[in-house]
């Protein structure tokens, strides 16, 4: 049985929603680009990398209306066979190209099935999903709380600086750091469980976060588990990233 | 006292047995790694036969596409099809770089690749192609030249299109610009849009219109127009973009971060984008491209530069997503991703998101590839990080306005002691009053 957010994700993805379209071009854009990048190394460069990450959400856009989340593929692994058969058809058409052979590329459908050859998801793909969904929680409290707030706990947490230095930073009292921490906290969590539910189509994936310190439900967590499991991700979510685009 | 062995004949035997098992053991481990070893050495081995065979294929395939496309392009130029000849020869133009780049596979790099030696090879690979694609184009530009002006280089191309000369006025205008008050101007640069260059309709018409605004804010010298090309004239700025000052301040102040001197450099370099800015919002207009390459220091000062996106704030027109990847707010592409007009939104916000990205990039000699989550590593005054978020923040908690910003960055840059300035004594956070924004002019199509 699918996440309710997940069917819901779904319908506006089919229904053609820009937002929708937006928040998963912006949570996995760049996991689709890392992952394109590894496959493709040597064979395509950065710009080329960027144009197949883009068009898988475009094939997405295609093929969503016949998508049946219900198959018991993984979510992750549903958005990996699509960018395959995208750089698969680019090698094939270049080698189409250059041999003059007119070679046609696998139909998307076919692609998406299950008896296609799809590699096996590995741990740091599977791992970079799961990371680009907290980032997305992440992204969307800061976007509704208060900025004061929402940069308290970057300040504690994501930094590591302590309730005093923070409270002498902003000139607040310490119990007004702890509590503003808390209501972005809570914010987090319900966020947390919200983006995890509309990108998982298994009870595997649904349960992630909370094998990774990250149990969105407060009676379960403890609030300092939980800062440090959501610091750590943050903190491997955003590393360096490769070299930037040009204007578009 | 010592322990004795209970069966001392046995001794000998079980010590063999040890020794026996320990060399089994060592045996096989040997020979997993051999077998390691050899299918590390069948798998280099076939990648390189794979990619030289690959390689061959692709030289093979472009030795006959080449030909094709020289026929096909003489056959054009004959019937004077200008457009097509242009086109095709592109199409030749790539199918030689590959066939360049299967050579090169073919006789050099798979070979590095075999050996382990592809750093040797990371020069032609990477280096050398990254440099032709950015250097300097023919100073001449193919259509006519500009009437009063001798084009005397070019500066890189952006992302618009455009080609842009470095000229010099002839005396006539050089006059004529004195005597519209514009002072002694010596050097111009023409950008241009030509059809005869590869320009097409969209980039001219939306070009023509940030003319328009750029001549309301008295940042055009002249314009003009005719059959085949679109260009405008501004004066030049001798310098170097943001971005290459940044990485000397950078080399200047060590691999930690900016000292205090080179750090009060940079927030002088932010300070006079955010003044320019405000003259630009107060007229009416937003920028939509701030980013290090469009800002050229000289003599100690910032200059905003590249007016392409140049758009009036109450526009009626539906707000598009061009801009600079990390230097673009992601609040932008979602409205215009949702149809937003031009006038529903705060283009202000929006530059001011790129001032913080800029201002970020500053900092950490790099660019904000998470946005307003990317962690600041190097060493920061606590203020200047409070900037930052602030300027990258979400649309509410934002800075309102280039006043509100400029006022911080003043303050860190006037402190004695930027590094031990508080957040809570900036002027936003102090509670000190920033001059309201003025209202905005009427609307503009």
């Amino acid at each position: 049985m699918l996440p309710s957010a997940s069917t819901r994700f779904i319908g506006r993805l089919q229904a053609r929603d820009p937002e929708a379209w937006f928040e998963l071009w912006e949570t996995f854009g760049p996991v689709l680009e890392a992952q394109l990048r590894r496959w493709g190394a040597g064979r395509i460069g950065p710009e080329t990398v960027r144009d197949l990450s883009q068009e898988t959400l475009t094939a997405l856009s295609e093929s969503i209306e016949r998508h049946d989340p219900a198959r018991g593929a993984r979510f992750s692994t549903w958005l990996l066979a699509i960018a395959r058969h995208i750089l698969s058809g680019e090698l094939d058409r270049r080698g189409a190209r250059k041999r003059g052979s007119g070679q046609r590329t696998a139909s998307l459908d076919a692609a998406s099935a299950p008896s296609h050859p799809v590699p096996a998801p590995d741990r740091d793909y599977e791992s970079a999903v799961f990371r680009a969904k907290v980032a997305a929680a992440v992204r969307k409290v800061e976007r509704e709380s208060e900025f004061l707030d929402f940069n308290i706990y970057r300040l504690r947490v994501f930094d590591g600086r302590s309730g005093q230095d923070v409270a002498a930073a902003l000139r607040i009292s310490e119990p007004t750091v702890s509590r503003r921490m808390a209501r972005v906290r809570d914010a987090l969590r319900a966020r947390l469980g919200d983006v995890v539910s509309a990108f998982s189509f298994t009870a595997d994936e649904l349960d992630e976060a909370a094998r990774n310190g990250l149990d969105w439900n407060p009676t379960k967590g403890d609030d300092s588990r939980f800062d440090e499991a959501l610091a750590e991700v943050v903190r491997r979510q955003t590393a360096p990233p490769p070299a930037p685009g040009r204007r578009r | 006292m010592p322990i004795e062995f209970p069966f001392p004949d046995l001794l000998p035997n079980v010590l063999l047995v040890v020794l026996s098992l320990a060399l089994v053991i060592l045996g096989f481990y040997l020979l997993i790694k051999l077998l390691q070893g050899v299918g590390w050495l069948l798998g280099r081995a076939g990648g390189f036969l794979g990619a030289m065979l690959a390689d061959f294929g692709r030289l093979l395939g472009s030795g006959l596409a080449v030909p094709a496309f020289l026929a096909i392009i003489v056959v054009q130029a004959l019937l004077s099809r200008d457009a097509q000849v242009r086109h095709y020869s592109r199409g030749m133009r790539q199918e030689l770089a590959l066939a360049g780049r299967a050579a090169y596979g073919l006789f050099l790099g798979n070979w590095l690749q075999l050996f382990g030696l592809r750093a040797l090879g990371e020069g032609l690979e990477r280096r050398l192609p990254e440099a032709l694609a950015t250097a300097p184009q023919s100073t001449s530009p193919r259509s006519n030249g500009f009437d009063g002006y001798t084009v005397v280089g070019n500066l890189p191309t952006g992302g618009s299109g455009a080609r842009l000369y470095v000229a010099r006025p002839d005396a006539r205008k050089r006059a004529n610009f004195t005597r519209a008050g514009r002072g002694e101007v010596t050097e111009v640069v023409i950008k241009s849009f030509a059809l005869d260059d590869g320009s097409n309709l969209p980039e001219i018409v939306r070009e023509s219109r940030a003319l328009e605004f750029a001549r309301n804010l008295g940042l055009v010298l002249e314009h003009g127009i005719d059959q085949r090309r679109f260009y405008y004239i501004t004066p030049f700025v001798p310098g170097e973009d943001l971005g290459v000052v940044t990485a000397r301040l950078h080399a200047i102040s060590g691999p930690d971060g900016l000292n205090t001197l080179q750090l009060r450099h940079a927030l002088g370099y932010v300070a006079d984008l955010l003044e320019t800015l405000d003259r630009y919002h107060r007229a009416g207009f937003w920028h939509k491209d701030v980013k290090p390459g469009n800002v050229i220091v000289a003599e100690g000062r910032a200059h905003l530069v590249d007016l392409g996106l140049l758009t009036p704030l109450r526009s009626t027109l539906t707000l598009t997503t061009h801009g600079t990847e990390y230097y673009r707010d992601p609040e932008l592409v979602r409205q215009a991703l949702k149809g937003a007009r031009v006038t529903d939104v705060d283009g202000v916000r929006f530059d001011l998101y790129g001032v913080g990205a800029l201002l970020f990039s500053v900092i950490e000699n790099s660019f904000p590839g998470h946005g307003s989550l990317s962690p600041i590593t190097k060493t920061c005054p606590e203020a200047v990080q409070w900037i930052i978020r602030r300027a990258m923040a979400e649309l509410q908690g934002r800075y309102p306005h280039a006043r509100a910003m400029l006022a911080d960055v003043r303050a860190v840059m006037t402190a004695p002691d930027p590094f031990a300035l508080k957040p809570a004594e900036l002027p936003s956070l102090a509670g000190l009053r920033v001059e309201d924004t003025p209202p905005l002019p009427e609307p503009l199509s």
